[in-house]
């Protein structure tokens, strides 16, 4: 009885640990992703917020593992909504949008994911290796804040840093 | 004697510790923007990316980070091929806000902070440096993969190609 219990709780355990990819379908190889960014852009320009792009693909567990860690937190989860406007460009190989990844210098050699951050105007003020942002097999918390935090609207905003 | 043995020793380890020219290394009375815009013509002449370290004397990490990548026979290497290199003075003498805003603050993160300029001087990269260390200080391999990220040819040959299918 003991050991069938053992072998629920490792069972369960592992279910729970090991990110299910069958219900990770963020990503859209059929979009017209260039669209999709342009739309993006104007909807950041109008509500005062940066663009939030995150490039990978459905087979990507590190691009899940990041969702599932900025979902999981409140805190991050707002700090997304509250500055940004998130979209999810596919790399696979249904769709490599490999001239969009041109445009923006091409952000695939740090692997995926791989962030950018666009102004309102669709300027590329940031590229983002997620490397930096990871701790073992998840991502470290504080990394993360910094980040969200220092790419935001408000931070790029001269009156913050007058001399001192 | 023993006193003054004792002294010597301990000055000049302090001048050993205190890396030498280092402690000029940032220069607070250089017209920043008159010096970087010549660095950048010198970038373009020889196809290469700027890499700015913005901290100053005072920033005791800023003079070991440089100590670090200049001591390194490999980094320097990589950063000599594919890099010039400039200081940007921020200390209570001079903060060049001028040159800070221009690239977006990079003073808002730790220091010292670096930028990648393109040879147009347009601003590529800015890093965090607590994203190059680890658990011992600064790490070798971390610094080598961002000026190899980084470099004009991680960019360059790839952008003609896709002009030309345009």
């Amino acid at each position: 009885m003991k050991k069938i219990l053992l072998l629920i709780a490792i069972l369960f355990s592992l279910t729970v640990f090991s990110q299910d990819m069958t219900k990770f379908r963020l990503y859209n190889p059929a979009e017209d992703a260039g669209e999709a960014i342009e739309k993006a852009v104007k909807k950041a320009k109008t509500d005062n917020k940066h663009v939030f792009v995150q490039i990978g693909g459905n087979w990507c567990v590190w691009c899940a593992r990041f969702e599932a860690f900025v979902k999981d937190s409140k805190i991050l989860d707002s700090l997304v909504k509250t500055d940004y406007v998130v979209y999810h460009l596919n790399y696979s190989k249904e769709n490599t949008n490999s001239k969009i990844l041109a445009k923006y210098g091409f952000p695939q050699r740090f692997g995926y994911p791989v962030f950018l951050v666009l102004d309102g105007e669709g300027r590329l003020i940031h590229t983002q290796n997620s490397a930096y942002l990871e701790s073992g097999k998840s991502y470290d918390y504080q990394e993360v804040v910094e980040f969200f935090t220092q790419w935001n609207r408000r931070s790029l905003d001269p009156s913050q840093y007058k001399e001192q | 004697m023993r006193i003054v043995i004792f002294i010597l020793l301990f000055v000049t380890s302090l001048m050993a510790n205190s890396q030498g020219s280092g402690n000029n290394l940032y220069k607070p009375d250089d017209d920043a923007e008159y010096e970087l815009s010549n660095l950048i013509k010198l970038a373009k002449a020889f196809n290469r990316n700027v890499f700015v370290q913005v901290g100053g004397n005072w920033c005791a990490p800023c003079l070991r980070f440089n100590n670090f990548i200049t001591s390194d026979e490999e980094i320097s290497s990589v950063l000599n091929e594919n890099y010039v290199v400039y200081h940007l003075n921020y200390s209570k003498e001079n903060q060049n806000m001028t040159l800070m805003e221009k690239y977006d603050n990079p003073q808002k993160m730790n220091f010292p902070v670096f930028l990648i300029l393109d040879t147009t001087g347009k601003l590529l990269h800015t890093q965090k440096v607590m994203d190059l260390v680890n658990s011992l200080g600064y790490d070798k391999t971390k610094v080598i993969a961002l000026f190899n990220d980084w470099k004009p040819s991680a960019i360059k040959p790839v952008v003609d190609k896709t002009k030309d299918t345009q």
